[in-house]
């Protein structure tokens, strides 16, 4: 508010036509520590509690704007500050997943290899069922001595094949 | 208003002037003390107080000067401490202004019992409740238009004496 418009609002103030919203805008004005000697004969007409009442409210919104105007802000700041910060973080998030993936995979992968590569051996004696590789590789491994100490290898491999005739 | 009835509207009124005090502190303690302080000034005031409409108004202006009032003397017990640079800066009104402020608010008190019993009422009704002429109308049946004119008549006197006297 300019002078002339305070000006304005104290004659409407001497009129006895201000609504008690405009006096507390003139409270407002009138009260400041460089207002003119007349001012503050208005101010003191005006009286303690309409001033302090302006005062009251002037704190309270400006208090309220500082908290806008500091969260406000910082808020956007934190934000721009923080755009990198997240897209970082993303990108982070993002390699450790594929990084969690690929050795997943991997892990996997020769898993896999590893249980497909390996021989069940399973060897059906005299209609018993073995499972013991190794047992099953001793006898795979006496029979084919067998064979080969035997002549009639066709013999021999017909007799293990058919062992009930 | 006697006093057991004033106890009666205080516990009413005292939730409002703690909101004002919470609202300016943001702090329990300090909406208590306002609350508290603001009970003992609206009972100065209880004279003068004959409706509900009129002390709920007038609780909340007192509850908001409380606050201003507070902290105004909190600032003054923490200005001493600081450099003198800053607390000039710090400082609403040297010393010899606050002298002079209330100074001027006395000469106004006695100018104000100068005036008519009409003219003071209305004064006071508009200086110190807050009301608007509109509230006045339909408080005292007295019309708009002559509670305009009796309380203009009342400031301008007010205000050229006041002028006179602090030779402005």
């Amino acid at each position: 508010m300019n002078r002339q418009e305070t000006d304005k609002l104290i004659d409407k103030y001497l009129e006895g036509a201000t609504s008690p919203e405009e006096e507390l805008l003139l409270a407002g004005e009138v009260n400041r520590p460089d207002a003119p000697a007349e001012w503050k004969v208005i101010a003191t007409m005006l009286g303690t509690l309409t001033l302090d009442e302006a005062e009251y409210d002037r704190t309270v919104k400006s208090e309220e704007w500082r908290v806008k105007s500091t969260c406000g802000p910082k808020t956007t700041l934190h934000a721009e500050q923080t755009k990198p910060t997240l897209t970082a973080n993303r990108w982070k998030s993002w390699s450790i997943a594929a990084s969690i993936i690929v050795v997943a995979g991997i892990g996997l992968w020769f898993y896999s290899q590893q249980n497909s590569s390996t021989d069940i051996a399973i060897a059906y004696v005299d209609g018993q069922t073995i499972t013991d590789e190794d047992r099953v590789l001793a006898m795979a491994e006496d029979a084919v001595c067998d064979i080969f100490s035997n002549s009639d290898a066709e013999a021999s491999l017909y007799e293990m094949f058919n062992p009930e005739e | 208003m006697t006093q057991v009835e004033f106890e009666h509207m205080a516990s009413k009124l005292r939730p409002s002037m703690w909101k004002v005090g919470m609202d300016f502190f943001g702090s329990t303690d300090d909406a208590e003390d306002v609350a508290q302080e603001a009970l003992v000034e609206l009972w100065q005031y209880a004279e003068r107080i004959n409706s509900a409409k009129r002390i709920e108004g007038l609780a909340i202006r007192i509850a908001k000067h409380c606050c201003v009032d507070m902290q105004r003397r909190r600032r003054a017990v923490t200005i001493p401490l600081m450099p003198t640079h800053e607390r000039e800066m710090e400082e609403d009104s040297s010393p010899q202004e606050r002298m002079e402020q209330k100074e001027a608010t006395d000469m106004l008190q006695q100018l104000i019992e100068g005036l008519n019993p009409r003219e003071r009422e209305l004064f006071e009704l508009r200086q110190i409740d807050g009301l608007s002429n509109d509230e006045i109308t339909e408080l005292t049946g007295i019309p708009k238009t002559s509670i305009q004119v009796m309380v203009s008549r009342a400031r301008r006197k007010l205000f050229e004496e006041m002028k006179k006297r602090m030779t402005i």
